[in-house]
This record gives C-alpha cells, sequence and structure tokens, in this order.
C-alpha cells in the first residue's frame, strides 16, 4: 500500500546548507554544524525560531580515536549547544545501523506528517582532524564474532566489499576497468559541486587504474575519502511550504533493507545481500506507488564504488548482472538519460555517510542545485520530476522516493 | 568557513602501481608470486565469547564444529538462538564436526591493513570458503600452501580447499584452509 499522509502534511524538502568538505579541518565541529544548520534554515526562509524538530542519524560504530573527540558525527546534545534554539519541542536521534543518512528524513517526514513538529533540520557532520587514522583497529584482541574475521587480517574499510565485489566480477564476468565509468562521471559531477572536497582535481581513467591498492580489486578511488564537513536539509509540511522559496521533493515512499539474512560479525554471501537488497527496493516502489521507469533521478550509496552496481540493479535500472556495462557516461552522465549522483556522491564530495545524496536530492527537487541542476538536455524537454534516495551499504542501508511536485 | 574557502586540501593522487606500506604491487609485469605456510605469528587472537566457545575449543583440538539444528538438520554460523532455516524455537542446537571440505567462495588481495599482526604481511589474501556440507555456509580464511599472485591470479571461484589448523599456542589454533591433498 502507498504511503498516505494526512491532508496538506506531505513533508517536503525546503532548505539546503553545505560547508566545504575537506580532507582534514583542525576547527571544531560545532562550528561547521552551525554553519551548515543555519545556511539551510536561511535558504527555506525561515529563522532559527521556527525550527522545532531535529532528526539526526547518529550511528555510533564510526569514530576515529583523537584527541579526546571520538565521534566523526554530532548528536543532539551537541547540537543543542550549537545554535541558540528557543522552540524545538521533538527531536530524534538514531543509532540504527540499517539507515544511512535516509534516516533523517524518514523520521523527519513521519514527525511532520504525524504533526509532532512544523519545521524539522536534518543534519549530518564528518569529522576529521589532521593526523588521526579513520577507524584504527586496535588491540590484539578479538571478541565475539568479530574473531571469526579479525584473525585473518580482514576489516579495514572497503574489505568487506571488495570480497563482495570479486565474487561478482567473477560471477557476472565483469572487469575493474568498468568500474572507471561510475567513478570517473562521479569525480565529474563533483567539479560542479562547490564544497565538494575532488572540486578542482578531475582524475583520470590513468589515475584510477593505477591507484594505490586497498582491498584488491579495490583501490583507493574505490573508496570515499574521509573528510571535514556538514550537510543538513529543512523540511516541512505542503501547507507551511507554500510560504516557501522554493519547496520540491514531496516524500512519497520510504523504506528499510530487511536484514533477516545479515550474519552478525561475518561477511554475507552476494546472493543475500542481493536478496536484502532486492526486498529494499519492492517495498519502497510499493510504499510510493511507482516503479523502476518512473524514477527520472538516481541517487544510490557509493561509500564503496561497487555498491552502486548492486543498487542499480536492486532498483531494477539494469538487469542482474549487467550493471558493469550500464552504468557507463552514456546512461549515468549529467547529460544523459540516467543522471546519477549529481552532486558527486561520497566518492566525488567526499564520506559524509551518504548525506551528499540527501542533500542533493532536496537541491534538485527544489530547483537549487546550481550548475548541475537537472534537466540539462539541449534542446529536448525531459521530466526530472521523481527522485529515488539511497543511503547506507549493502545489508545496512535505507531510502526514500521523492517528487517535484 | 564561507564561499571565499580557499578550496579543499587533498593528498596527492596515487601515482602508479600502488606503493603501500613499502610493499609494491606492480599493476603490469611481473606480478609478486605469493605463498603461506602459516599466518603466524597472529597479532591478533580470538577471545571466545560463550556462543563461540564451542567452535574455538573444537579448533583447538583440531576439529572443525559447527553449529547445526537438530529439527531441520540446518548449519548456523555463526551460532544462533533460534534456527535461521526453520525457526523452531524447540530444536537443539548443538555443535558437530564437519568434513571441512569447502570450495573458494570469493577473495580479495589486503594490500592496506591496521589488524595487528598483519601489517608486515600485505600483500596477502583473505577468502570466503563455502563448506560442503551447505549452500551459503560461508567461513572466512586466508589460504595456506597455495602459490597465487599478488592480483589475485590462481584464486577461482570453485577451487577446492580443506581444512587445516594453524597453531597460535598451546589453547589457540585458527582454522585455515589449503588445497585439498585428495
Amino acid at each position: 500500500m502507498p504511503i498516505q499522509w494526512p491532508k496538506g502534511k506531505r513533508p517536503v524538502f525546503v532548505g539546503s546548507g553545505s560547508t566545504m568538505c575537506r580532507r582534514y579541518f583542525d576547527g571544531t565541529k560545532s562550528s561547521r554544524a552551525n554553519e551548515a544548520a543555519l545556511m539551510a534554515i536561511q535558504d527555506a526562509g525561515l529563522t532559527v525560531d521556527d525550527i522545532d524538530g531535529i532528526y539526526i542519524w547518529a550511528d555510533p560504530n564510526w569514530g576515529p580515536n583523537q584527541r579526546g573527540d571520538t565521534k566523526v558525527w554530532l548528536d543532539v546534545p551537541h547540537m543543542m549547544s550549537v545554535v541558540n534554539w528557543n522552540n524545538i519541542r521533538h527531536w530524534i536521534q538514531t543509532d540504527s545501523p540499517a539507515a544511512g543518512s535516509c534516516a533523517g528524513p524518514q523520521l523527519a517526514a513521519m514527525a511532520l506528517g504525524a504533526g509532532v513538529c512544523n519545521n524539522a533540520l536534518v543534519i549530518r557532520t564528518g569529522h576529521h582532524p589532521a593526523g588521526v587514522r579513520y577507524r584504527q583497529v586496535s588491540g590484539q584482541m578479538a571478541g565475539g564474532s568479530s574473531a571469526l574475521s579479525t584473525v585473518y587480517g580482514h576489516g579495514v574499510g572497503g574489505s568487506g566489499q571488495a570480497i563482495t565485489y570479486q565474487r561478482y566480477l567473477e560471477k557476472y564476468g565483469a572487469k575493474r576497468e568498468e568500474m572507471a565509468g561510475y567513478v570517473l562521471n562521479a569525480h565529474r559531477n563533483a567539479q560542479l559541486n562547490p564544497y565538494a572536497v575532488w572540486k578542482g582535481r578531475q582524475i583520470t581513467y590513468d589515475d584510477y587504474i593505477n591507484s594505490r591498492l586497498i582491498a584488491y580489486p579495490m583501490s583507493v578511488f574505490d573508496n570515499d575519502m574521509p573528510v571535514d564537513g556538514v550537510q543538513a536539509v529543512v523540511m516541512t509540511t505542503e501547507d507551511r511550504a507554500k510560504d516557501t522559496p522554493h519547496p520540491g521533493g514531496y516524500i512519497s515512499g520510504m523504506a528499510a533493507i530487511p536484514m533477516h539474512r545479515s550474519r552478525g560479525g561475518v561477511v554475507d554471501s552476494l546472493e543475500a545481500l542481493e536478496e536484502m537488497n532486492d526486498w529494499q527496493a519492492k517495498n519502497l516502489y510499493e510504499s510510493a506507488g511507482v516503479g523502476p521507469k518512473d524514477i527520472d533521478l538516481k541517487h544510490v550509496y557509493d561509500g564503496f564504488s561497487p555498491m552502486v552496481w548492486m543498487w542499480l540493479e536492486a532498483f531494477g535500472f539494469c538487469e542482474r548482472g549487467e550493471a558493469h556495462a550500464w552504468c557507463q557516461a552514456n546512461n549515468i552522465a549529467l547529460e544523459g538519460p540516467h543522471p546519477l549522483n549529481t552532486a558527486g556522491g561520497n566518492l566525488g564530495n567526499g564520506r559524509i555517510h551518504g548525506m551528499t545524496n540527501v542533500w542533493e536530492t532536496a537541491n534538485q527537487m527544489m530547483g537549487t542545485a546550481g550548475e548541475r541542476q537537472l534537466p540539462r538536455v539541449d534542446g529536448a524537454l525531459r521530466n526530472m520530476d521523481v527522485a529515488i534516495c539511497e543511503t547506507g551499504p549493502f545489508g545496512s542501508a535505507s531510502s526514500f522516493i521523492c517528487t517535484r511536485e | 568557513m564561507t564561499s571565499q574557502d580557499p578550496g579543499p586540501t587533498v593528498g596527492p593522487l596515487g601515482t602508479h602501481a600502488g606503493v603501500v606500506g613499502g610493499v609494491a604491487a606492480p599493476l603490469v609485469g611481473d606480478v609478486d608470486k605469493l605463498m603461506h605456510t602459516t599466518m603466524a605469528p597472529y597479532g591478533i587472537t580470538p577471545v571466545p565469547s560463550a556462543e563461540l566457545k564451542p567452535y574455538w575449543d573444537g579448533a583447538k583440538e583440531g576439529k572443525l564444529v559447527i553449529q547445526r539444528c537438530q529439527g531441520c538438520k540446518s548449519y548456523n554460523h555463526p551460532p544462533v538462538f533460534v534456527c535461521n532455516y526453520c525457526g523452531d524455537r524447540d530444536a537443539e542446537l548443538k555443535f558437530e564436526q564437519v568434513s571441512g571440505r569447502a570450495t573458494l567462495y570469493t577473495h580479495y588481495i589486503c594490500y592496506d591493513t591496521s589488524v595487528a599482526g598483519f601489517e608486515e604481511k600485505v600483500p596477502y589474501a583473505v577468502i570466503l570458503v563455502e563448506l560442503e556440507e551447505q549452500a551459503d555456509l560461508l567461513l572466512m580464511s586466508n589460504i595456506l600452501n597455495f602459490e597465487y599472485d599478488a592480483l589475485g591470479s590462481g584464486l577461482k571461484m570453485g577451487l577446492p580447499l580443506e581444512v587445516v589448523f594453524d597453531k597460535v599456542n598451546d589453547d589457540i589454533s585458527i582454522p585455515q584452509f589449503q588445497p585439498r591433498s585428495n
């Protein structure tokens, strides 16, 4: 059954904000969060006093060990001290692993639709000061089921994806070289994103193919760069949105991945992941009452490049095992028929755990995406009315569908 | 930070033939041949949880034991509270020795790790094996006594493997896989 919102209560994006995303930043999380939050609120034509709900996905599993601040993300109690709020009525901070950054807009949408709040801020931080190794595996003891993998020297960023990717390559006859199609396009899109860490530096095919290996068949460019940056969106209800400058992106469906075939602490099989991914897609489409052919704008999680192929297949944009051929510039470029991750995704913008896709979905639907604004096909009118946004990796993801009107 | 920000600072691009931790991995021409007879010394060792104690106790004795539902006879790994296959709360879950025969399911070659004891071993293969007892019954491993190259050539899906136990000390042995002897 498609989601039914109360009359006038369809949740919609009305503002967005982003800081520069940089490799390292030695300032405080607070200053960055303040900047992004105020930018989003101002963009919505609102003031701090209008905001009465805050929704944050704050997965606690992510954090470098550094300087007394163990978190890359910013939680709600911290957020309360960053802006001089006066009218907060409700907030939720979710630690759900089966979420990703889509959890924020999902929570906000449900609260808005239920009338719990009227204007909601959704925000996600990446905090990455210099001199810190991201996600250092420390210690000499591996407890619980993590011992079933860590004792084999497994567990550094991307390795869980690399082992699935290799199965994909062998099973479907794909080649590592084909992934350049996605990665180079993400970096190309990032050139039009003024906040992206890769803005100003377009990598080449040779750069990609010869880049430093991390977990072969994955190299450094298959992994998003941990960055310091904050992105935020403001959402409200349809009845209130008519008074804002550029509402767009009415939430029409949402889903979270079922984890029924996930085995804690060990790597799931490609086949199990595909089954879970497919279930999320089916539930998402049913909740929105649309199908793959209705989707104009595509945002899928690319924290690790192989996920892009698998999400494109799960959401039905191409057949299983064929995304490696489909996901090339002729299809996915901004000028192509299936624009994908138009702000550069995680790989082009930098790692804010999928929030870039949420932020950019809002931008495109609101018509505020600047040089990236779709449609871009010269002389050919094309609808760009329905967007899908998925965040989160294999076996741990959430998604929403929204419409321009 | 404002729009006048001087711009991002990024590290140098990889130039060629990824060099990681002093280990060169040429992508053209000769690729290093790799073989391990053991992965010891292990810098990181398992702390058996209550659920996994039978598994590690079995390994210490040179046996690969996997939790099996006595109702539907399915294997569950890692161990579960209720069988993931039949869901029968009344079915007994018991650890049973398995054949140790498996096939290679997938792999990757690790070039960059911060897992204690493995920094000096890169590059090395991490593999998943599928035990012959049941589809989708996967175990992680390295691969011992098998020559492969630094880009994984030779590691093909379906390669027949068998378990071998890599002794860490009198209390701990790590299940590893090697090509089948017969």
